[in-house]
């Protein structure tokens, strides 16, 4: 053995190596290998586990998410309830489903009472379906809110028109008498017919209008089963 | 006495604060070369027990061992056969015998009795 000078460097070269190696390689085990030393049992395991939790982190979403709803829409069920059935009554009216009362004008067409023994209807003197269409459609743009004729309520599917000799709303035969009751400001309504030269039009084809403000109408709801086929309603924004 | 301590702990504290690792398909060759380095670090200190101690045979015993273990490892690999068995085993048995050796004399000094050497 020649001791020298280098020794002593050599050695604390060699052992820092070593201890290098170690190191790493210790640490190179314990990072890559910790997970390959499990056996499926234990992973299965740890799946299991993993699963409950990110079901409890689901719930929790869902927890805060209804908490979240509730702060956005600060009300308790039963105003909720409230504001549901008002909108139903809203929706209800004006679709025609709900009977109404209130002030409004009332319309009486009749034969002139000078003809009344005339059996013969002729087709110069009858009343068509346009005639009443025309009404209706005056009326609503007149600003009246309900409109019946003769017990039938108009609701946004109706329909008027002739069948044969009479006039059929929504297939039910109407005859004259015709009383036309209408729901809205009774002036306005009243000079509007008046406007349009009603009195004058049913003059001439043998017919008398009468005109009637009331303070309280009796408007009765739509009768008639509406069904629902052929559509469906499309989502907000869809 | 105290140099190759203060070396192995210096290079342990090394490795385990740089981020160095080895990848997963060559951390075989370091086992292997680690447990070569070991086996000539404690020839090394049997020789030095033994008043054998050559710088020289010990330098070149442990670059030359560590390469050759992984080396032959990596042979092992290419060749289909587990040829690292072969370097665990030589190193192993080496391992023990080498440390087999420095307990004998380390006893033998405790109790200052000569039998234990041989």
């Amino acid at each position: 053995m020649r001791p020298t000078k280098e020794v002593p460097f050599i050695i604390i070269l060699i052992s820092i190596i070593i201890g290098f190696m170690l190191a790493v390689q210790f640490k190179s085990y314990n990072t890559a290998a910790a997970p390959e030393s499990k056996d499926i049992s234990q992973l299965r395991q740890d799946l299991q586990k993993e699963l409950e939790r990110h079901q409890r982190l689901l719930t929790e979403i869902s927890k805060y998410d209804q908490l979240l709803y509730e702060y956005e829409n600060p009300l308790n069920q039963a105003d909720s309830v409230k504001v549901m059935k008002e909108e139903l009554y809203r929706i209800q009216v004006f679709a025609g489903l709900a009977s109404l009362e209130g002030k409004g004008l009332m319309i009486r067409i009749e034969e002139m009472p000078q003809y009344s023994g005339d059996q013969e209807i002729s087709s110069l003197t009858q009343i068509y379906d346009d005639d009443l269409r025309y009404i209706v459609n005056e009326l609503f743009g007149a600003g009246a809110q309900a409109i019946s004729i003769n017990g039938n309520r108009m609701n946004p599917t109706t329909s008027i028109r002739n069948v044969g000799n009479d006039i059929q709303i929504d297939t039910r035969v109407i005859k004259l008498p015709y009383e036309i009751r209408v729901i809205g400001d009774p002036d306005v309504l009243e000079s509007a017919m008046k406007l349009k030269g009603f009195e004058e039009y049913f003059m001439v084809i043998n017919k008398k209008i009468t005109m009637k403000k009331l303070d309280k109408l009796l408007i009765p709801a739509y009768d008639g089963k509406g069904m629902i086929r052929f559509m469906k309603p499309l989502k907000e924004g869809s | 006495m105290w140099l190759p301590i203060i070396g192995l702990i210096v290079g342990i504290v090394l490795g385990l604060s740089s981020e160095f690792t080895v990848p997963v398909e060559y951390r075989n060759y370091l086992s292997i070369a680690v447990l070569a380095a070991l086996d000539t670090v404690f020839g090394g200190i049997r020789s030095y027990l033994e008043n054998i101690f050559d710088i020289k045979v010990f330098m070149s015993g442990f670059f030359f061992n560590t390469l050759l273990a992984a080396g032959l490892a990596f042979l092992g690999v290419y060749m289909g056969i587990d040829l690292y068995l072969a370097a665990i085993f030589a190193f192993g048995v080496r391992l023990f015998n080498n440390i087999a050796v420095i307990r004998r004399i380390m006893i033998g000094r405790w109790f200052n009795d000569k039998s234990y050497n041989d």
